[in-house]
């Protein structure tokens, strides 16, 4: 299926695969984008060298664009958005806070800024500011989430703006891909689904747990710090949690609590006592599959249920 | 008076009275979280259709009505 947004960054397909911390390395990027996706490497609280290395290690395993993850809150934000420039990666998006001030220098190295956007107000002020896209994410997804749902936010965002936006949040069949065209998206991201991608290197702990998981598996925690996450529901959240509503726990002490919780998860598979960020769609997730598979299949339900859409009208 | 117009639209936008806004009042006293603050300047926008540089230093009331009256005279944000 090829919509505007695959004339705009030569894909194939019109699907993101999510910027996720300690999971979106060169080798689940790659093989997005080698299945006709967008895939995108995670900058993450990485430095300048890290993500030089990872930029070097994807162009040596697919000749497709792919992008990078710039997370706004990242000590090293200053370094990477300038290795993002450098290197002159095809696409770059961003997330947590506001990208403003690293526009003009991607916009001059001819990278495509597509800011992820949770709220009309941000997705105006990025389109006024050169964004190509944006990416409107509900708070279905995994991560750091906002407060509105993908069903309220993208066909708001839509109406707002005159640049292609892409759905993320709740996304993980070919059922939300078509739902998210019908609400004005001509794009997806999806994180969740590709966490179980064969080519994911995180640990098969974290990916077991995902497969398993059921609808009400995941919550947010962290709202009192002002980014809340999504994460699946284990000993770790049910612990922050407890924190969180404690008067006597400081945010710092709060935040030092989680620091490191995400990795642990993710690279060592301790899903007991680390972060498993992963979005509501995990009940929808069944099987460990390559990247292109999942692409294609995602694709191909998307275009039969849109073909199919007539006797609905009678 | 750009200042009262300024003030009444921070003070709808928290649901407070104009009347509690002093130039001096800090941005940090309102509370407001990375996409109020986005929000309310887009609101700021609209009530005196100017464009105003989001990575302009803004810490208290006074600092968000000089560069509101700047724009208004024709200088840049």
């Amino acid at each position: 299926m090829r919509t505007a947004l695959c004339e705009l960054l030569d894909i194939e397909q019109p699907i993101f695969q999510g910027g996720m911390a300690w999971v979106a390395d060169a080798s689940l990027a790659s093989a997005v984008s080698n299945g006709g996706g967008l895939g995108i490497i995670a900058a993450m609280n990485a430095n300048a060298e890290w993500l030089r290395n990872e930029i070097r290690r994807a162009r040596a395993l697919t000749q497709k664009p792919f992008g990078v993850n710039i997370m706004l809150m990242s000590p090293f934000a200053d370094d990477v958005a300038s290795v993002v420039a450098d290197e002159r990666v095809a696409v770059v998006t961003t997330g947590a806070g506001m990208p403003t001030k690293y526009m003009r220098a991607w916009l001059d190295a001819g990278v495509r800024v597509v800011p992820v956007v949770p709220s009309v107000a941000i997705a105006r002020l990025v389109a006024r500011s050169g964004a190509c896209a944006v990416i409107a994410e509900g708070c279905e997804s995994g991560g750091h989430v906002g407060e509105l749902t993908t069903m309220t936010l993208v066909p708001q965002v839509c109406d707002a703006v005159d640049i292609p936006v892409i759905a993320a949040g709740g996304i993980a069949d070919g059922r939300g891909v078509a739902a998210a065209f019908m609400l004005g998206a001509v794009g997806v991201q999806v994180g969740t689904r590709f966490l179980v991608a064969r080519e994911c290197t995180i640990h098969q702990n974290y990916k077991d747990m995902i497969l398993a998981a059921k609808d009400i598996d995941t919550a947010t925690a962290g709202k009192r710090l002002g980014h809340p996450v999504r994460a699946m529901r284990n000993a770790f959240m049910r612990e922050f949690v407890r924190r969180e509503y404690d008067a006597s726990i400081s945010n710092e002490e709060l935040e030092a609590y989680g620091a490191g919780a995400l990795r642990l998860a993710a690279r060592e598979g301790d899903v007991k006592n680390g972060s498993v960020m992963a979005g509501q769609s995990s009940g929808l997730v069944k099987k460990e599959q390559p990247a292109a598979e999942i692409i294609r299949e995602m694709m191909a339900e998307a275009e039969a249920l849109l073909k199919g859409g007539g006797p609905l009208c009678g | 008076m750009v200042f009262d117009k300024v003030a009444q639209t921070l003070a709808e936008f928290k649901g407070i009275d104009a009347a509690g806004i002093a130039p001096e009042t800090t941005f940090a006293q309102f509370e407001l979280d990375s996409l109020d603050r986005v929000q309310l300047i887009m609101n700021l926008e609209e009530t005196f259709g100017i464009q105003i540089d989001m990575e302009s230093r803004i810490e208290c009331v006074r600092d968000l009505v000089e560069i509101v009256e700047k724009q208004l005279s024709g200088g840049a944000a």
